[in-house]
């Protein structure tokens, strides 16, 4: 209780030694306050090399991926195919919280960076290893490879996604990028967050194995169940929930040429308002308006019922039919870009998007702020993403080393 | 014992987000009592199944999965003297997690400022669509909607269709990952500052996080927001794709549904590729030849890699790319995650549990292996109220006939 603290994970430090799986896990923990040293080769990480680019030219300080996923971090370089470059590495860990990796099973070890010899060092380091598959195991012993969209067919989630059999007999559909990074850094972020909490009890830090794969197939919803009650297996239905039936279509086309994506009103308040909406607007009801008083009914009769919003949604805009259906307590959302978030004024009033200034590009850019509204110990996004080594001198030097003994390193391409 | 064994965590969640958030918690050991009530019971008890046997409140297959581990209070909170027992639950307790609509809890005067009156250092955890304050504040929502809204769905679907989005409810289980990390990272802070707190969660906010380097590309280089189907984006790789396999005929009913994703990355993986495939001189194709000419002939490459596919079952061609070292997996189904897949039975990865009324069932694992402190399986969901005589008696110390009463009287039903 006694040093005052601003953010919630202040006073933390995380080494990160991450491709672009863990990244968001160490974000996490930087735009909450912790301080997360990003440790890179001399050449930089590989994210560096992930597009899209500023100006689509390819260039490791240009990479947009690189600057949303490692903002609040510092960067320092160090090899650590060189003896020295894993000293310099077991060192910064010595004085850490949590170790933050991502390398292939087994090679932390290899490099003498294993959990074994680094908490002899330090034993309140929580490591954490996040991989595709885990440390061990069949997929591990078979040296499997694996991508972003390799581990969400495997995961689970992608089988479920997709386009309903009446709009073309398609494959499953990867829904956007970066998911089995995102869900895999949320188990990884989740998880250490927990052993730090334990390590107050015990004074010990841990070992934590965590696979992307795993936390893929926990993030599938009700398939799961319904194999392991019914042996029942869903497929996929356009901009909706996969089912064992066909169910009610729910993403409309509208008057913009943008969708929305409807829900049946089953409350009875939300009916009747909608019912009076129609009237109001002249749509010819061909519904059996008393049958429909019973909720089952509706449920039952949800295409009949959502055929005739169609007509309605082909006069109307997507963000009109999101705010009418809000406004009588419907569940109705446009089916937006996430830049159209950039002017919309629930954004604004909750401060939600992030100036930060980007002097190599002349301007300031928007940044997505805070999942979480913490008001007591905000969440910051406190510094853009780091230049390549940008903080050797400050990180090494709280290590004790002198400059000469940075030129040094850097002629000996160790930094 | 769990990492948060000792922790005391109030959850009101509800449907799936909420119970997602404390499903974790009380999976690493935190004591989660789960307050409900028959007047308002959890959708996830009676709405969504499986259930076993006829639909009721103690017997959905779902309920079990997201409330494993958890106790089950009921306290109807619609009534003054509910309310007060509520109070007197979160002042022994360290967090209160809640994922009604906005405004709900503050009818009852059980929001942040209420809860603080009883429990000064209360940690509170709430978990609306569009947070607690803006001009959206009031608005519903449910895991579609919050996708919907976000831009998640936009980005998913081939480019000349309307979007596909997510087949599920991502954002009601992402949403709870956000809500467990923020219980735990407010917790850590209480513990060094003696200060609690509350914290707005905004489900729609914590999805817009995930579409950073789409909101970059807009306002950098002016491009907008684009599905691309399973074509790689950036990192750029070609091939890359999911590629129809032979039909499974031991599948019960889904037919000709076999896939298998492919991503061919470095230059070496592709002259693994041919060969692996019986086609060594796709390299000396001048479609093909380079990187640059295999982006260019994306289409015809597809259909070429398909051919082979078809054929043959989609774990054989996992196989067989995986041996020479290409990433390659099927597109999995739960069957083939529960039945049939020897990385997570190494993991050991489905625990089972008992519960009195649906039976011994299987539930999702924990995919974080601690060293030390294990995520524990102790039982399953928990029946209506099944932990009322514990939660007030033993903890609050009512005596057994004002339970008795307060049971009757619908008060703690």
């Amino acid at each position: 209780m006694s040093d005052p603290v601003d953010q919630a994970l202040e006073g933390i430090r995380v080494i990160e030694l991450a491709g672009p799986e863990g990244e968001w896990c160490g974000k996490l923990f930087a735009d909450m306050g912790a301080d997360v040293i990003k440790v890179e080769p001399p050449q930089g990480a590989a994210s560096r090399n992930i597009g899209p680019f500023v100006a689509d030219v390819p260039d490791g300080e240009r990479s947009l991926f690189f600057w949303h996923y490692n903002t609040s971090k510092r960067s320092v370089t160090l090899d650590i195919e060189t003896e020295e470059g894993r000293r310099l590495l077991r060192r910064l860990i010595e004085r850490a919280d949590v170790f933050l990796e991502t390398l292939p099973p087994g090679r932390a070890a290899a490099l003498g960076l294993g959990y074994e010899s680094l908490s002899a060092r330090n034993p309140r380091l929580v490591h954490v290893a996040l991989t595709p598959f885990g440390q061990t195991g069949p997929y591990v012993d078979a040296g499997y490879q694996t991508t972003d969209l390799v581990t969400m067919a495997l995961g689970g989630p992608m089988q479920s996604c997709g386009y309903s059999l009446e709009d073309g007999d398609l494959p499953p559909v990867r829904p956007g990028p970066y998911h089995s990074y995102h869900t895999g850094s949320h188990y990884a972020f989740i998880a250490a967050l927990a052993a730090l909490w334990e390590r107050e009890n015990s004074g010990q830090g841990q070992y934590i194995d965590v696979s992307a794969h795993a936390a893929l197939a926990v993030t599938v919803e009700f398939a799961s169940t319904n194999w392991e009650y019914e042996r029942a297996t869903i497929r996929r239905q356009t901009g909706r929930h996969a089912g064992r039936q066909p169910t009610a279509r729910t993403q409309h086309l509208c008057a913009d040429g943008k969708y929305v994506n409807l829900s049946l009103p089953f409350n009875q308040d939300a009916w009747h308002k909608l019912l009076a909406v129609l009237r109001e607007k002249g749509i010819d009801l061909d519904l059996d308006v008393e049958a429909l008083a019973d909720p089952q009914r509706r449920f039952a009769l949800g295409s009949t019922i959502l055929d005739v919003l169609e007509v309605m949604t082909s006069t109307m805009t997507s963000e009109e039919l999101f705010h009418l259906g809000q406004s009588i307590g419907l569940t109705w959302g446009a089916v937006r870009r996430p830049e159209d978030w950039l002017d919309d004024p629930h954004a604004a009033a909750r401060g939600f998007f992030v100036e930060v200034e980007q002097p190599e590009i002349g301007r300031t850019l928007r940044y997505p702020g805070a999942p979480y509204k913490f008001l007591g110990s905000p969440w910051r996004l406190r510094r853009r993403a780091p230049a390549l080594g940008q903080d050797n001198q400050d990180v090494y030097g709280e290590l004790g080393l002198a400059p000469a003994d940075l030129t040094a390193l850097r002629e000996a391409s160790v930094i | 014992m769990g990492a948060l064994s000792g922790l005391r965590i109030v959850d009101l969640g509800w449907a799936m987000a909420g119970p997602q958030a404390t499903r974790i918690l009380a999976d690493l050991g935190a004591e989660v009592i789960k307050v409900e009530s028959n007047a308002r019971p959890d959708q996830a008890r009676t709405t969504f199944g499986p259930h076993v046997g006829e639909r009721g409140i103690n017997n959905s297959g779902y309920f079990n999965n997201f409330n494993r581990n958890k106790l089950s209070a009921t306290i109807n909170l619609s009534l003054p003297e509910g309310r007060e027992v509520f109070k007197k639950l979160v002042a022994i307790s360290d967090g209160v997690l809640e994922n009604f609509s906005a405004g709900v809890m503050k009818k009852w005067g059980l929001h942040y400022e209420g809860l603080r009156a009883v429990k000064p250092d209360i940690v509170y955890v709430s978990m609306a669509g569009f947070g607690h304050s803006g001009p959206y504040a009031d608005y519903q929502t449910y895991g579609p909607t919050v996708q919907a809204v976000s831009g998640l769905t936009f980005q998913s679907g081939f480019p000349d269709m309307a979007p596909a989005g997510w087949g599920f409810s991502y954002m009601d289980h992402t949403g709870g990952y956000f809500g467990c990390m923020a219980m735990l990272q407010a917790l850590l802070y209480r513990r060094r500052t003696g200060k609690g707190q509350h914290v707005d969660l905004s489900q729609v906010e914590a999805a817009i996080t995930l579409t950073g380097p789409a909101l970059l590309d807009y306002q950098v280089n002016g491009r907008p927001s684009a599905r691309i189907g399973n074509a790689s984006g950036h990192p750029t790789m070609a091939p890359h794709g999911v590629y129809r396999c032979a039909p499974d005929e031991s599948d019960g009913g889904v037919g000709d549904d076999e896939w298998v994703a492919i991503a061919v990355a470095t230059e070496g993986q592709w002259q693994a590729f041919t060969c692996a495939v019986g086609h060594p001189e796709w390299q000396h194709d001048p479609r093909f030849e380079t990187f640059t000419a295999r982006l260019a002939h994306q289409r015809e490459l597809d259909g070429l890699v398909e051919e082979w596919t078809r054929p043959r079952s989609n774990l054989e061609v996992q196989r067989t790319l995986q041996a020479a070292g290409v990433p390659a997996g099927r597109v999995q189904r739960s069957r083939e995650l529960f039945e049939d897949e020897p990385q997570l039975e190494h993991r050991r990865f489905y625990p089972v549990l008992d519960h009195p009324v649906v039976g011994r069932h299987r539930v999702d694992g924990m995919p974080a292996v601690f060293s030390r402190t294990p995520a524990e399986f102790k039982r399953g969901g928990p029946l209506m109220g099944e932990d009322n005589d514990y939660v007030f008696g033993e903890l609050l110390g009512m005596p057994e006939d004002e339970i008795r009463r307060l049971e009757s009287e619908k008060v703690l039903w």
